[in-house]
């Protein structure tokens, strides 16, 4: 019970009374009083009376009242307020140092905070399903980027892995289609993704409304489910939905379920969820047991099988079922990833590239503040030897310096978390990754957690390193030391000048890689593409295989589109493909002359209109392009391009004449060799000269190869001088065909930014960074300087009396901290050595290692640091000797 | 060196519980009180009175109340608590098994 009536005691003062110094104010006052009395009636004066009463305290009365404070507890409270206060007064006498030390800390986590929690939101948070961790996806990938998926699987191969693989507990095919829904006034597409029997059960998500899709779908009337957004955005949100029919690229489907808003499915990198969800037909053509249709495998992993074993299982039925094919998959190899990296793919470069740049920031901020704060204690240690010498306790002059260090880390921090805040959100309706999770970006409270315990404790060791020096310090060494001696402590300057040197390795590695990002950039900007894309507008059309069922209606519904938006102001020269510029088509199976027997290549096809290589502006190398007179009923013909004639004739100029093959189509005649154009490859930073071959649009436009599908793309190039706009092309588009949806309408220059948009967020952001810390590491050597030249002030007054030349001085100094960060520079050569692999993936048209780019880092920061050091350095010039010998 | 030398470690709460068990006093009539009955040996300084009386209000062997003086002024009176009293008997008894083996020990001299 003892504490309990010691806490009542306390608690009764705390609430009640008054506070403790007051009323030992009064009680000893009281004492006083009554002892002069004594003294009056002994028949001293009053004031004897008084000094014999002080006197018979027998220690002073501000000690007593400490000691008094002390037996109750309350030091830790009255004194923390204390410290703050003067803690902030010391704050306020060195606004530079407050003000470097907050922004820096502020900055520091501010942009860790917000990097790692847009890392930990994209790659480390779990999908929100249950047990995500178990979701996997299967595509096939080449044997020379085995960990990039290069095509679907195919439906046979589903149906052998769903009979044979043990590793699963569920397994589903899932493919991509593109829905046209009509709802009677207006027709939009939606993303929809057609799904096998269990894939709600395999990702173990509960419809909002009716039910999901099931194995009893496959069979019967066609049926949908639909999305939450797509829910509200033409259906209005009403429940009725349910049970109502829906026209989904002319054919009618029964809408069974609604997802929840949260359930969000995506496959290889897709920039937002699915919108409707459709079964998988078995009597679809490519759908049945023996079925060539493309899919992506949907997978959850028995509990305990790793991926790794999963992936051998597979690729063994793989290997197996494909050999027995002749044109079958068995040269891929079969790529299982979990869901999550599925998603991440192309973005996961720039997110780890920020998050990488941003504890780089951070580690620099931390050594720069260590710096700083020695320096500062350094500065100090005078005044805290003082204190100590006139009995302020060690633990005290500790305490104080905690609480300094304290205050600065949380003011840093909260700026930081506000910083942080802010920067999210901006994120997120910026958008510059073009993507956005599935979860709602905030700030990631582990995170925070970790800087500031990071920062925190930095800040305390450093804070504390001056305050144990000071309280060793004998008061008489300091007296006759004089100022100078005290300040220069032996050992910190050789640690100051170690957190320097790392310092400026850490931010020469970040200026180093903003340089190579900015040359990768360039590299990517200035590649010439092979064709012109100023100028170049580009409208994407979806046309409905119902309406526009054979290769005449396309053209002729083409024909009238074109010669309406030839009428639209500006517009100089239409043409259409089947696949838009950056991009090289699908690939079909082609033999080159009529070899019989050879095995065939797969390369690129896309059919164009007689005006496409005008429009684009692709030169024609050799013989011509097409014209009108290419028809149905004439030979059939093909243009290729370079790479597709070295490719098929292992030449580019006498090709024209001879013969390829397409599939079992009939042989066409060469007539053309064009200019290559360059493509974007999925998730790879580079452009490619693909193979490719051209066929004219009035012999073949848009032959559906592919059964599965539903509606056609259209690429309509226009050649214009004004913009042209959604709303210039939808009535005209309605005129032709109501049922015709135009997609998109953009300009290849937007298309050449968007291919090029990771390498220049990347580029952005680590210009920030690098440049946020080539600042910070100017700020630390200044501090530094300045604090050396503070310390040697009479040194170097002496010598200046002695007739050195104070340039001299001053060159020294800036030459040493040259010297120094030539150091730090082959620190930092040896980092990007060690890190040239990392670097490498990121990188196009530059080596890691790129002599230019190191060498122009080196002389930034070199000047940074030299300009660091002169501006302290300078007020050594001003230096009076006289005054200085005076002032000692 | 306000310590008082002379005073048993420890014992100096005792003492003012003592002093207390009969009225209750203020600081200066306790340090005048332990000096008069100990026959002028034993001398509490101020310095070290205080902070044992706060010490001893912290803890709940006495509280305080302010009253008026004979002189008229108001002064802080210590008075003994339940909890105060219980302690003083516990360290009384302490003190006299203590003494006795002392004196028996040091008495034969």
């Amino acid at each position: 019970m003892a504490w309990f009536a010691r806490a009542r005691a306390w608690l009764g003062r705390m609430l009640l009374g008054r506070p403790v110094q007051q009323e030992f104010d009064e009680e000893l006052r009281f004492h006083l009083d009554e002892e002069t009395d004594t003294g009056v009636t002994r028949g001293l004066t009053y004031e004897q009376a008084r000094r014999a009463a002080v006197r018979s305290l027998g220690s002073p009365a501000e000690l007593i009242k400490e000691e008094c404070r002390d037996a109750w507890g309350l030091v830790v409270v009255s004194d923390l307020r204390r410290d703050t206060v003067l803690a902030i007064r010391q704050l306020r006498r060195s606004p530079m140092f407050a003000a470097v030390a907050l922004l820096t800390l502020t900055l520091a986590i501010g942009a860790t905070v917000s990097a790692f929690s847009l890392v930990d939101a994209w790659l480390i948070r779990p999908l929100p399903f249950p047990q995500a961790d178990r979701l996997v996806i299967g595509l096939a990938a080449t044997h020379e980027r085995p960990d990039d998926p290069a095509v679907f699987l195919l439906h046979r191969d589903f149906v052998a892995w769903a009979a044979r693989a043990r590793s699963f507990d569920h397994l589903a095919a899932a493919f991509r289609r593109s829905y046209l829904i009509n709802t009677g006034s207006d027709a939009s597409e939606a993303m929809g993704l057609a799904v096998s029997g269990d894939f709600f059960k395999c990702l173990e998500v509960e419809p909002l409304l009716g039910r999901a899709l099931s194995q009893d779908d496959s069979n019967g009337p066609p049926r949908a489910v639909l999305s939450y957004g797509l829910w509200q955005r033409l259906f209005g949100g009403v429940p009725s939905i349910v049970g109502q029919t829906i026209s989904l690229n002319g054919i009618t489907h029964e809408v069974v379920g609604v997802m929840p808003r949260t359930f969000d499915v995506r496959l290889i990198d897709q920039t937002h969820g699915f919108e409707v969800w459709t079964p998988l037909d078995p009597h679809e053509p490519g759908y049945d047991t023996n079925g060539t249709g493309p899919v992506a495998i949907v997978g959850r992993l028995r509990d305990g099988v790793s991926v790794g074993a999963a992936t051998r299982e597979v690729s063994n039925i793989q290997q197996e079922e494909e050999s027995q094919f002749a044109e079958g998959l068995a040269r891929y190899v079969v790529l299982l990833t979990p869901l999550a990296v599925d998603n991440t793919r192309t973005i996961r470069a720039t997110l780890l590239t920020t998050a990488g740049a941003s504890a780089c920031l951070l580690l620099i901020a931390g050594l720069n503040l260590c710096t700083l704060l020695i320096s500062r204690g350094l500065m100090r240690t005078r005044e805290a030897a003082l204190k100590a010498a006139i009995g302020c306790g060690r633990a005290r002059l500790i305490r104080q310096y905690l609480t300094e260090a304290a205050l600065l880390c949380v003011c840093g921090g909260t700026g930081g978390v506000v910083l942080a805040a802010f920067a999210i959100r901006v994120f997120a309706s910026w958008n510059p990754l073009g993507t956005l999770p599935p979860h709602s970006l905030s700030i990631n409270w582990h995170v925070l957690a970790f800087t500031m315990g990071t920062i925190g404790a930095l800040i305390l060791v450093t804070g504390l390193v001056p305050a144990i020096r000071a309280s060793r310090l004998e008061l008489a060494a300091l007296i006759s030391s004089g100022e100078a001696r005290a300040t220069a402590g032996p050992a910190s300057p050789r640690l100051q000048l170690t957190l320097l040197v790392v310092q400026m390795a850490a931010s020469l590695v970040l200026a180093a890689m903003t340089l190579l990002l900015v040359r990768t950039f360039s590299e990517l900007q200035n590649t010439p593409l092979g064709f012109d894309a100023d100028h170049l507008a580009l409208v994407s059309l979806a046309l409905p295989t119902g309406d526009f069922d054979t290769s005449e209606k396309r053209v002729a519904a083409y024909e009238a589109l074109s010669s309406r938006l030839g009428l639209l102001p500006g517009v100089e020269q239409v043409g259409a493909s089947t696949s838009p510029p950056l991009s090289s088509g699908a690939p079909v199976s082609v033999r080159a002359d009529v070899h019989e027997g050879d095995v065939p290549l797969r390369i690129s096809e896309q059919d164009v209109t007689a005006a496409y290589f005008r429009t684009v502006r692709v030169p024609i190398v050799a013989g011509r392009a097409f014209d009108d007179h290419d028809t149905r009923d004439s030979t059939p013909v093909a243009v290729l391009n370079q790479s597709a004639a070295r490719l098929l004739f292992e030449s580019s100029g006498d090709v024209v004449g001879r013969h390829i093959r397409i599939m079992n189509d009939s042989p066409r005649d060469i007539v053309g060799v064009v200019g290559d154009t360059q493509s974007t490859f999925y998730n790879s930073l580079e452009w490619r000269t693909n193979p490719v071959i051209f066929l004219p649009a009035l012999q073949s436009f848009a032959a559906i190869r592919d059964p599965t599908v539903r509606s056609f793309g259209l690429h309509v190039v226009v050649r214009t001088s004004r913009m042209v706009t959604m709303s210039d092309v939808k009535p005209i588009a309605s005129a032709v065909n109501r049922n015709m949806v135009v997609t998109a309408v953009t300009t290849t220059a937007s298309q050449v930014a968007e291919a090029t948009r990771q390498p220049r967020l990347r580029m952005t952001l680590l210009g920030w960074f690098g440049g946020a810390s080539l600042i910070l590491a100017g700020i630390g050597v200044y501090g530094v300087v300045a604090q050396i030249v503070a310390a040697r002030r009479r040194e170097f007054g002496v010598r200046v009396a002695l007739g050195a030349a104070a340039p001299r001085l001053v060159g020294s100094l800036v030459s040493k901290a040259v010297l120094l960060g030539i150091g730090a520079s082959a620190c930092g050569g040896l980092l990007l050595v060690a890190l040239r692999q990392t670097i490498k993936s990121l990188l196009y048209g530059v080596q890691p290692l790129d002599v230019r780019s190191f060498t122009f880092a080196t002389g930034v920061l070199l000047g940074v640091l030299a300009i660091a050091a002169l501006i302290p350095a300078l007020r050594l010039i001003a230096v009076s000797p006289v005054e200085v010998l005076r002032s000692e | 060196m306000s310590k008082p030398s002379d005073l048993v470690q420890g014992t100096l709460d005792a003492l003012i519980l003592s002093i207390l068990a009969t009225e209750s006093m203020h600081g200066l009539a306790i340090s005048q009180q332990i000096r008069e009955r100990s026959g002028a040996t034993l001398q509490v300084s101020p310095g070290s009175l205080y902070p044992a009386l706060h010490k001893l209000e912290h803890h709940g062997m006495i509280r305080a109340e302010w009253k008026n003086a004979e002189s008229g002024r108001r002064g802080k009176y210590y008075v003994l608590t339940r909890r105060g009293r219980k302690h003083l008997e516990k360290e009384s008894a302490h003190w006299r098994r203590l003494s006795k083996a002392i004196t028996a020990l040091l008495g034969r001299v």
